[in-house]
């Protein structure tokens, strides 16, 4: 998709910018869930997506696809059934969270991408994956809009939209 | 294509999160492909009647389907968050739940003034959760044209606590 359509649709707002101007509009969002999850077409059983933001483009991602959308939920919050666990390193925030997934959502058949919105230090992805392959399914990797991670080793193809330093930083 | 009875896509698990409670999970739903498609399609064409200008959802599990339903109904998504994981110039609602109190804030330049804005979340309880939502998409000076949820715990009569609000819910308790 043209990626100066996608600059202008994310702002910079008090020095950060503000991934969620990209779902003011129906065109935008689905015509980027479209371009996110393009080179991954036939490949994928299951979209994961991990709460919460994750969960926005996983969704509208999973449908496209025409696959199912696993949620990969952090500590707090009610998830019945047997889980895996682990807990990522710091995200951009500086904080820490434990990922969980219930075991049953995936089955040794599945292969699974990760869909969001911006990756950075890739803990939470990394950390995703390692779920994966607990529950014996085959990571693919991730499709991301802005990607600002220089290494991506381990996390399989990373299919991104943009780089953040791509973006305006009016700063 | 013969519908789906989309309740046995719902995992009722007793006891959880506490004895007396039966908790009701999606996770199925959102796993098989064809039950996610019938569930957007069926909220996203009762959002398209409502002809609203963006679909608000409640963070975190209002999101996952809130999104796909704005797309597929052709408007834009919003969110209610957590409070401090938005830009600045939120308004904020506190709110009482079963178990103690939540709060979750919009942000104020989101919901223009005559803004129609259609409510999603997963499950309808007691309606607290919606409730506080409305008050502040109101506040903003938008208008609330309808809200939608997944599931519906109809003993917990959230219906009649959002009895002004035209209401439509998926699966029935």
């Amino acid at each position: 998709m043209d990626a100066a359509r996608l600059r202008t649709a994310i702002p910079f707002v008090g020095g950060h910018a503000d991934v969620w101007r990209l779902f003011d509009s129906a065109e935008l969002l689905g015509e980027v869930a479209l371009a996110l999850v393009e080179p991954f077409r036939g490949s994928v059983t299951k979209v994961a997506g991990i709460e919460s933001r994750g969960f926005i483009l996983g969704a509208a991602a999973a449908l496209d696809l025409g696959v199912g959308l696993v949620p990969i939920k952090k500590a707090a919050g009610l998830f019945p059934g047997e889980k895996v666990a682990v807990t990522a390193g710091q995200d951009w925030r500086g904080e820490r969270h434990e990922l969980r997934l219930q075991r049953a959502a995936l089955e040794a058949g599945d292969s699974v991408l990760l869909v969001d919105d911006w990756i950075e230090t890739g803990s939470q992805a990394r950390a995703a994956k390692s779920l994966v392959e607990m529950c014996g399914a085959a990571w693919l990797g991730v499709a991301v809009v802005v990607r600002q991670l220089d290494d991506a080793e381990g996390l399989g193809r990373v299919h991104s939209l943009l780089l953040a330093s791509e973006l305006d930083d009016p700063s | 294509m013969t519908a789906l009875d989309l309740k046995s896509y719902v995992r009722e698990v007793e006891d959880f999160p506490e004895p007396g409670i039966d908790f009701k999970d999606i996770t199925p739903l959102l796993l098989d492909h064809r039950a996610l498609t019938q569930a957007v399609d069926a909220l996203a064409a009762w959002t398209a009647e409502r002809e609203p200008d963006l679909v608000l959802g409640a963070e975190a599990r209002g999101f996952i389907l809130g999104a796909a339903i704005a797309k597929d109904a052709g408007c834009g998504f919003v969110p209610a968050r957590r409070p401090g994981k938005l830009p600045p110039e939120t308004v904020k609602a506190r709110y009482l739940l079963e178990y103690g109190e939540n709060s979750l804030e919009v942000a104020a330049s989101a919901i223009s003034h005559g803004a129609r804005v259609v409510i999603h979340d997963d499950v309808l309880a007691t309606g607290g959760t919606v409730e506080a939502i409305a008050g502040l998409v109101e506040g903003l000076g938008g208008k609330v044209v309808g809200v939608n949820f997944v599931i519906e715990l109809s003993f917990l009569e959230g219906r009649k606590r959002l009895g002004n609000y035209d209401l439509f819910s998926l699966i029935t308790y």
